[in-house]
């Protein structure tokens, strides 16, 4: 097809709006980056914005080698890689059993459906975590709470429902049980969909920072969000207990940590996000459609 | 005689049913039990107590020990002029975000469909996702950086193009509610786009052929072809959205507000944190809580009508 002289102007009219809504993107980025790794006078005379001005990675040493930092980071792994485990593992299940028939089904269906339209509010569930189950202080806190999703059951469910019946009818003429079902046969069967689902769960516990706040008192608790959000919002008076993070050595400028403190945050999540995007594109299009 | 006698028989086979299906689902019920039970505590639980919002609750106390006290603490709130501060902030500040960032993605998908090259197409695409993919913390932290009077390259930009002194943005009433509405369009454009660009990929190209054979021109074919075509998936979207509308948005204002803008940014999720967990006002905050889950639920409920009625889809 012929193109008109209309069409060739409006290709460059749009390359530029599309690189201009790139650079709106990347720019704060750039400026970060630069802050974090520009020497003391650019910092010390407001002279850095998108390129580094000098050289210097001083904060990002302080930070790697700092105790509060690695601490934050252990808990992050470990409450991500255990809270996804554990809710993937359960909307399998759950997901799983809502497809078969038995005694009770409606009620257990609605039982995990209500859970969507109506809760407690912030202030009950704290005081029962909180005060009642005294988790205040503790792992638990930070990851049971926050195990089960309806609408993932939803959307893992409605695959399950795909699966042909006849693997269903082999699995069940070789004899095995409900739990070889669902771990050897149905967990294989629909593992895209236990992937995207790992992601989700994944990248929501790796960026949660609220469970922190209200129910830990102690830096040890601390996840690489909260130790961010503490290090660039300077709450410094609600840390109670932190010591480490004052900055007695004066030749880091505060905001060389900062910076350096954000780019460190952000870098694992930046650096996988382009090989696990499309698993997201295509669960969020899924979930939309599926509903 | 002979009719009851095959009643009892029929209740006794069926409570021998019962018993046998019950038997044949233990199986499924260990499944299901550890998820029933977690709700029970960290969902249920709390459902049940929300009746401390009708009581003078003390944690001394306890849920039954503390003193009935009525409906005081909503008439508390309801009378109380900070209430509906952040009341009308958060109806406003949600219905700025829905004007402006509902429509952002659907033009970023367009004008994204238009381009030729398929490989600028993918660049953009990706990096459009970033922003979503990291933490609140992060991009709050981004946010007060960039607009920081002295670092920050808005103020540095502002400085040598305009010659304008560094603004102190984030203290300043009237950018708070702008800086939040952008904020979220930064964060979240590129993965809602993602509805859009699967909806037009999905768009019959034939479609576009016989409307140029016809001599429509591109911009004729986005009008008739295009946005008809887009059109369910706008629907239920905007639905999802307006029925969310109440509960959006603790972690982005929470990080970015500051005494000096309360009047314009405190939202009923950040009002209640503050004085349920830092002032412990447990009732009053659980009396809070328990209207802004009615509210909603109306939300919610309406939505799904609407969208059942304009688009044919529901959530349930």
């Amino acid at each position: 097809m012929k193109r008109t002289l209309g069409e060739k102007v409006f290709q460059y009219f749009d390359a530029i709006i599309m690189l201009c809504i790139l650079a709106i993107i990347i720019f704060p980025f750039m400026n970060i980056i630069s802050l974090s790794v520009s020497s003391r006078e650019a910092i010390l005379t407001n002279s850095v914005s998108l390129w580094p001005k000098g050289f210097n990675l001083a904060a990002y040493g302080k930070i790697l080698g700092s105790m509060l930092f690695l601490r934050s980071l252990v808990n992050t792994i470990g409450i991500t890689v255990i809270g996804t485990f554990l809710a993937v593992m359960l909307t399998l299940m759950v997901s799983y059993a809502l497809t078969k028939d038995f005694l009770g089904k409606k009620f257990v269906t609605y039982y995990f459906l209500i859970t969507m339209y109506f809760s407690g509010g912030l202030i009950p569930t704290y005081l029962v975590v909180a005060k009642y189950l005294n988790l205040r202080n503790t792992y638990l806190a930070l990851i049971l709470p926050y195990l089960i999703s309806v609408f993932y059951i939803i959307v893992m469910r409605s695959q399950i429902e795909n699966i042909p019946s006849s693997i269903f009818d082999a699995a069940y003429i070789d004899g095995a049980n409900e739990y070889q079902t669902v771990f050897q046969i149905v967990l294989p069967t629909i593992a895209p969909t236990i992937a995207a689902i790992s992601m989700f769960f994944a990248l929501g516990k790796w960026n949660s920072w609220f469970p922190v706040m209200i129910y830990t008192d102690y830096d040890k608790f601390w996840t690489l969000q909260y130790y961010l959000r503490i290090v660039v919002f300077s709450k410094f008076l609600e840390a109670k207990n932190s010591t480490e993070l004052i900055l007695e050595e004066a030749q880091i400028p505060e905001e060389n940590f900062r910076m350096a403190a954000i780019v460190l945050v952000a870098l694992p999540i930046v650096s996988i996000y382009p090989f696990v995007q499309k698993y997201f594109v295509k669960g969020i299009i899924s979930g939309a459609v599926k509903g | 005689m002979e009719r009851i006698s095959t009643n009892t028989v029929n209740r006794h086979k069926s409570a021998k049913s019962l018993s046998v299906k019950f038997r044949k689902s233990i199986p499924i019920y260990m499944l299901l039990i550890p998820a029933m039970l977690l709700l029970l505590v960290f969902h249920y639980a709390p459902i049940f107590g929300i009746v401390i919002a009708f009581k003078n609750f003390s944690p001394f106390k306890g849920v039954l020990g503390s003193k009935w006290v009525g409906i005081k603490y909503f008439i508390n709130f309801l009378t109380d002029e900070n209430f509906w501060r952040v009341m009308k902030n958060t109806i406003l500040i949600n219905f700025y975000q829905l004007a402006f960032g509902f429509p952002f993605p659907i033009i970023f998908a367009l004008f994204l469909n238009e381009l030729k090259s398929n490989k600028f197409k993918k660049v953009i695409q990706t990096v459009s996702y970033l922003p979503h993919f990291v933490s609140w913390v992060v991009v709050a932290s981004i946010v007060t950086t960039v607009l920081s009077p002295s670092t920050g390259i808005i103020n540095s930009f502002l400085k040598s193009v305009f010659n304008i002194d560094p603004i102190y943005f984030l203290v300043k009433q009237q950018y708070f509610r702008n800086i939040l509405v952008v904020s979220s369009i930064w964060k979240g454009f590129g993965m809602s786009s993602v509805y859009y660009i699967a909806s037009l990929a999905s768009i019959d190209q034939e479609l576009y052929q016989a409307a140029a054979i016809d001599g429509a021109a591109r911009i004729r074919q986005t009008w008739h072809i295009t946005l008809p075509g887009l059109r369910n998936i706008i629907i239920v979207l905007l639905v999802i959205n307006i029925g969310s509308m109440i509960t959006i948005g603790f972690e982005q204002i929470y990080l970015l507000y500051n005494p000096l803008v309360y009047d314009v940014g405190d939202v009923i999720s950040t009002y209640t944190y503050r004085l349920g967990i830092e002032k412990t006002q447990y009732s009053l905050t659980t009396a809070i809580g328990i209207t802004q889950s009615m509210v909603n639920f109306i939300l919610v409920y309406t939505a799904n009508r609407l969208s059942r009625v304009l688009a044919g889809w529901s959530l349930w």
